[in-house]
């Protein structure tokens, strides 16, 4: 093939161009440490990655919901908890004034106090709502009239929240199914006083009776309360180990090689240096030089 | 019989010839770096033989001064051009819609839509809470404005495809104009002699020409033709017609005038109807589920979106609805009428991950337009590779075929020197022969 000067030029340009071209590439991975940061680089991979940051994005909703449905449902426990101490004071209460006639009114007073403490638990806020009012969460569940009878202002709405792309989380327990269920708490409080206050040993027993029953609703509702936190600390788990397998799969997908990159920089300087060496000796030869 | 006289004459010729080519070297060196510059050779034969009977030549003719021009490469190297300057051309409008769907961990368009459903979920912690929703419609906002972005960045490529179609084809006038009136030049001079220089100033401008549209020269019976590849004439020797924008469609032939057509007519369209698709499905879906559902005030039946007709131009039209826009009250979370429960806000929540979306989800949807451009953009880089590599072997055959070389020519120039310089030697020999037989009378 005859070869011109040209020629020399022209592809020595075009080498230089090429290899600057490739080591650019090999410094963006090596700066970024990103394989893929444009679709282009890798379509597939760069749809999969896309995938990724949106389950990521979802799974960190989840992981808020979650974080705020425990804690919900840690503070329903603690109430429910207080609760079953104050019912069993007021049956241990109502025990004493069997035998005892002469401190009835004092028993008394402290069981009204026990039903206003109950009332006020049943009144509980989280983050500035009431909890067992169903999904009425911006009044007061529990309202005392003056004549001191207690009435339920919310719902039976058992409130769900979404922890997962499958599963859903019941946060609230309306009070209707715990305070005023099938035993309402107040009013078998309002008569235990009434009954203790009159000497009236039936009475007195059959509310005593009530209370063993409302203890009885309430654990039940404290271990559907477990229940929930189980199924919680469950899908949070599923949620971190889902966090993990995302970041091994970005890696998979995004991060860049470093050996690879570092060699292929390397290897790309030097390409570069030879290709500059080469092209200061084009124009050193030249028949010129030798003609006299 | 041959006289003293015509071995004069011939070296004479000879002379005359040498220092012709040491003239046609001297111009092959003074152009050796001149773009489209075609090395040029002098062509000699033999005079013939005198009228005598051993049939001794009468010294050399000077034919003409040849061009080295290798049309099939000239050819190649101009469809090659098109292709290559097509690529490009491509290749630059589709970054520019490809950096539209580039996503990364905290910008893009997917975050905006994420952010949008998971204000769904959050509002659904507490359906009750103004923050929340205040939260719920600042996010839908972002995503509004990130597809208005979108929407009026592809109109923008869109329309600077427009403006470069209406600037090529100035261009390609202008070009064809030169090329028609070096024609008519051309021609004149070839009554006397090759117009080399011409030609290769013709050649030069139909290599510029293939750059925005790849064109067909033609050269027969004295005739010059150059037309586009569908047939549309361009110059008909001294006669040039003018391209129109009417003329430019998608089967134009290559070039930077059919990527402009590509952006304006296909991809443009292809990624603002998958735009608008998502945009669509996405107002359409909440909506459904919105204006079922019950907002703060007890109300019912109202769109959380603006509704839109179709799918067309969705990416530019979508809004906020009057109703939302207006109070964040009227957001409606809850599937009862009292208006105070979260189940609407899951279900809408939830669109983020149910497959409800043409695509499958609306990941999934989304995905598919990230897909499509990285493909697309990945073959005209790919494209673009495999057109250079084939343009610069075609400009180095090119280059060895009609290229100079300064070595070549310096070695022509010792060779014609010592030829002119026998020639000269001869003169000198038939001069001393003449003096010797003019003294044989005296």
């Amino acid at each position: 093939m005859r070869v011109t000067e040209g020629m020399g030029y022209q592809n020595l340009l075009r080498d230089i161009a090429r290899v600057q071209e490739r080591m650019q590439v090999a410094q963006d991975q090596v700066s970024s440490n990103k394989r893929v940061t444009k679709p282009s680089d890798d379509p597939t991979a760069a749809s999969d990655i896309v995938r990724i940051f949106s389950e990521g994005n979802e799974a960190d909703q989840f992981g808020k919901n979650l974080t705020f449905a425990e804690s919900r449902l840690n503070l329903a426990d603690t109430v429910l908890d207080s609760v079953e101490h104050m019912v069993e004071r007021a049956r241990t209460l109502g025990q004493l004034s069997f035998g005892n006639t002469t401190t009835t009114s004092m028993y008394s007073t402290e069981l009204d106090g026990l039903r206003d403490q109950i009332i006020s638990a049943a009144n509980t806020t989280h983050a500035g709502r009431f909890i067992f009012g169903g999904s009425v969460t911006t009044t007061a569940p529990y309202i005392k009239a003056l004549d001191s009878s207690v009435s339920y202002q919310g719902n039976s709405q058992a409130v769900s929240l979404q922890v997962s792309r499958t599963s859903t989380l019941q946060t609230q327990i309306p009070g209707s199914e715990i305070f005023s269920g099938s035993t309402n708490i107040f009013q078998v409080m309002s008569d235990l006083s009434a009954a203790m206050q009159a000497g009236n040993k039936d009475g007195i027993d059959t509310q005593i009776k009530n209370l063993e029953a409302f203890s009885e609703i309430v654990s039940t509702a404290r271990s559907k309360i477990g229940s929930y936190v189980n199924a919680a600390s469950n899908v949070s788990a599923e949620l971190t180990t889902g966090k993990l397998g995302r970041a091994s799969d970005l890696t998979q997908e995004q991060a860049a090689d470093m050996a690879k990159a570092i060699t292929d920089l390397n290897m790309s300087q030097t390409n570069l240096q030879a290709t500059l060496a080469v092209g200061a000796r084009i124009s050193q030869l030249s028949l010129l030089d030798f003609l006299k | 019989m041959s006289t003293l006289g015509s071995v004069m004459g011939s070296a004479l010729k000879a002379m005359n010839a040498n220092q012709l080519a040491l003239a046609v070297a001297s111009n092959n060196i003074a152009n050796a770096q001149t773009p489209g510059f075609t090395r040029q050779r002098l062509v000699l034969a033999p005079s013939g033989a005198s009228g005598d009977v051993l049939g001794i030549g009468t010294g050399v003719d000077v034919v003409k001064v040849e061009a080295l021009r290798d049309v099939l490469i000239e050819m190649r190297l101009q469809q090659e051009t098109s292709a290559k300057s097509q690529d490009d051309a491509l290749s630059k409008s589709l970054a520019d819609i490809e950096a539209q769907f580039t996503d990364s961990e905290d910008s893009g368009l997917l975050l905006s839509v994420t952010n949008f459903f998971n204000s769904f979920s959050t509002l659904s912690l507490d359906p009750a809470s103004m923050n929340f929703r205040e939260q719920l419609k600042t996010n839908a906002q972002s995503l509004i404005d990130a597809l208005h972005t979108r929407d009026a960045n592809l109109t923008n490529t869109k329309n600077a495809a427009d403006k470069a179609i209406v600037s090529n084809v100035d261009q390609v006038n202008l070009l064809t104009k030169q090329i028609a009136a070096i024609s008519g030049e051309i021609k004149l001079q070839e009554v006397e002699h090759t117009a080399n220089d011409l030609r290769d100033q013709r050649s030069a401008l139909v290599k510029q020409l293939s750059q925005i549209v790849e064109v067909t020269e033609l050269e027969s019976n004295n005739d010059y033709h150059l037309v586009t590849k569908d047939n549309h004439l361009l110059v008909l020797n001294t006669y040039q017609r003018d391209l129109t924008t009417a003329d430019v469609t998608g089967s134009i032939g290559k070039g930077e005038l059919a990527a402009n057509v590509a952006i304006r007519d296909v991809y443009v369209p292809k990624y603002g109807a998958a735009l608008d698709q998502l945009t669509y499905e996405i107002a359409q879906k909440v909506n459904t589920i919105h204006s079922g559902a019950y907002n703060l005030d007890g109300g019912s039946g109202l769109n959380f979106f603006a509704p839109l007709a179709s799918s067309s131009g969705a990416a530019r039209q979508i809004s906020l609805s009057t109703d939302v826009a207006a109070s964040a009250r009227k957001i409606a979370a809850s599937t009862l009428s009292t208006g105070d429960d979260n189940q609407a806000a899951v279900q809408m929540a939830n669109l983020l991950h149910d497959s409800v979306f043409s695509g499958g989800t609306v990941t999934d949807q989304y995905q598919s337009i990230v897909f499509g451009i990285g493909t697309d953009v990945a073959n005209t880089t790919a494209n673009q590779r495999e057109h250079d590599a084939l343009l610069a072997q075609l400009q180095n055959r090119r280059q060895s075929a009609s290229g100079v070389s300064i070595d070549e020519e310096s070695v022509q120039i010792l060779q014609f020197q010592r030829a002119y310089e026998a020639s000269a030697r001869l003169v000198k020999t038939v001069d001393e022969l003449l003096q010797v037989a003019l003294g044989l009378g005296a």
